[in-house]
């Protein structure tokens, strides 16, 4: 590992946690739990695109963790990494098939996010019910995917790193 | 910055499948259960599990406080001196009770609520 990739690590740790920071101070818009907009996946989306999916993973998990402890709780940690996971699972397979721009791949990972929150919701609640909620919660995971996909796009294309892709 | 013609197709795909999802949804639950209020075997109430209530139901010193929230009924206060009934909590599938027998009140599930979350979650 080199001293330029940790200090790439911890720039956008760093950044990612700003705007976890940031999105805590949003209103929750919606009744269930845990569930946000997805603000760090900006971050995330330039981590994918910029540096790799195994750079991205760790420092999506960091974030996860990290931002959990700060400002939420050991349920909300649950609640993001479930996903987070699933997110950059699907980010991470989208890019692969080179088809996809920044918005494609962002509103793929905004759904994706929004669908392993429901999952675990309703594991930990033990309330069907709660898959009512998710018609919803996509067409917001949309809609904040595009938004998300427009400025990563931006970002990733002024922020052009060398060494990869 | 590229947009695709993927990431179009995508996005309207994806808006659609969450609409419809959404109306099939919507329309499955208004086809949702009721919690029936039976005292003495006589129906007194009936309330649809799909809106939140809240009803004090009483006979002269007797009082039952049925609430329904999200597709849940439940007994939440009564001056039974058991209180079984409030001790039952939230029923919510087709056929389940709550029996409050000083009182001889029954809140009991009818209808395919439950039946028809599963059929959604499969
Ligand atoms: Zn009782």
């Amino acid at each position: 590992m080199t001293t330029k990739r940790i200090a790439r690590y911890g720039l956008l740790i760093a950044l990612a946690l700003i705007l976890s920071y940031l999105e805590s101070l949003l209103p929750v818009f919606v009744a269930v739990p845990g569930v946000k907009m997805g603000l760090p996946n900006i971050v995330i989306m330039f981590a994918l695109y910029s540096l790799g999916t195994k750079d991205a993973v760790i420092i999506s998990l960091i974030r996860v963790v990290l931002a959990g402890a700060m400002f939420g709780n050991v349920f909300a940690i649950l609640y993001s990494a479930a996903g987070a996971v699933l997110s950059l699972l699907v980010m991470a397979l989208l890019l692969k098939t080179k088809r996809f721009g920044p918005i494609g791949v962002s509103v793929a990972g905004g759904v994706a996010h929004n669908v392993g929150q429901i999952i675990v919701a309703i594991l930990v609640t033990e309330t069907a019910q709660i898959v009512f909620y998710l018609p919803v919660l996509c067409i917001s995971g949309i809609a904040a995917g595009v938004l998300i996909g427009i400025v990563s796009g931006i970002v990733i294309e002024r922020l052009k790193i060398e060494d990869k892709r | 910055m590229k947009i695709r013609k993927a990431d179009i197709v995508l996005v309207l795909v994806l808006l659609l499948v969450a609409a419809a999802a959404g109306i099939f949804m919507l329309a499955v639950r208004d086809t949702g259960g009721e919690a029936v209020v039976l005292r003495d075997g006589q129906e007194v109430l009936r309330l649809p599990l799909s809106e939140d209530a809240e009803e004090v139901i009483t006979e002269g010193e007797d009082s039952n406080t049925v609430v329904i929230r999200d597709g849940t009924a439940s007994v939440t206060q009564a001056n039974c001196p058991d209180k079984v009934c409030v001790h039952t909590g939230e029923i919510r599938y087709e056929g389940q009770t709550i029996v409050c027998l000083p009182h001889k009140l029954v809140v009991k599930i009818e209808g395919g609520e439950e039946q028809s979350v599963d059929a959604v979650t499969q």
